[in-house]
């Protein structure tokens, strides 16, 4: 759907690369939902038939904002758990928490990668 | 390597999280990052305006996994992009559908329901792709 010369540009949560097959799993684990590994975006993004204009490692950031979410959930905890349920509330609390885990356990990282179709 | 397991169950999970009544959690935004973005992830307003930055500065953009429209209302809003934010989940398309609306790029910024394994536009639709935490 991307035009000849056009633009691939995101955030992409990844694992670093030379995991073992225990810590790719634990990643996968502690991620978001929908994260899986993938070490090198750059280098999948070339397989994939694109050339890199911008990778930059924003892992330090992602940890800021994962540590704010926490501690804006702990804040807000009693009004949080009124509305969205107790339930909820413990499922966001425990997945930021599973990020932040695999952030500073070396599992986790996050780029940004700007690409472009050949 | 990329696992995606328990699909349906993963979508039924989003779509909870899309359904939920926001505004404690809006005001978590407001407080944690000065702004109430939207969003239930890790994309912040200057990252946002990095991706921005990073596309073209005119054209169309398809916006993956838009959810609540964040940062797609973003590019849509401050570069002029004509927008397509695509999800899964109906109800995250609504509450980007109901975003674009208040931030005053309904004109140009739509929504559809799709999966980035099957999209449903012509090759050389878009001049940009953008997506946060969505191809992982």
């Amino acid at each position: 759907m991307l035009r000849q010369g056009g633009v691939l540009a995101g955030y992409v949560i990844h694992t670093p690369s030379g995991l073992s097959e225990a810590d790719l799993e634990s990643a996968g684990d502690l991620g978001p939902s929908f994260v899986a590994g993938m070490d090198d975006p750059a280098a999948s993004a070339a397989l994939s038939g694109f050339d890199v204009l911008h990778v930059q490692d924003v892992t330090a950031r992602f940890r800021e904002t994962g540590l704010a979410w926490v501690e804006g959930l702990g804040e807000r905890e009693a009004l949080l758990r009124a509305e969205l349920g107790d339930a909820e509330y413990e499922y966001e609390l425990h997945r930021k928490g599973c990020i932040i885990e695999g952030i500073e356990s070396g599992l986790l990282r996050r780029s940004f990668c700007v690409f472009r179709g050949r | 390597m990329v696992r995606i397991e328990h699909h349906k169950e993963l979508i039924d999970r989003q779509t909870v999280k899309y359904e939920r009544p926001i505004s404690a959690w809006t005001a978590l935004e407001e407080a944690a990052f000065g702004a109430a973005m939207g969003s239930n992830g890790f994309t912040i307003q200057e990252e946002a305006e990095a991706l921005l930055a990073a596309v073209p500065a005119s054209g169309r953009v398809l916006d993956l996994g838009t959810g609540r429209g964040w940062p797609g209302k973003l590019i849509a809003r401050d570069g002029g992009h004509r927008l397509v934010g695509l999800d899964m989940p109906v109800e995250a398309l609504r509450l980007a559908r109901s975003a674009f609306e208040a931030a005053g790029v309904a004109d140009r910024a739509f929504v559809c329901a799709g999966e980035g394994s099957a999209l449903p536009f012509a090759s050389g639709s878009f001049d940009a792709v953008t997506h946060a935490d969505v191809l992982c």
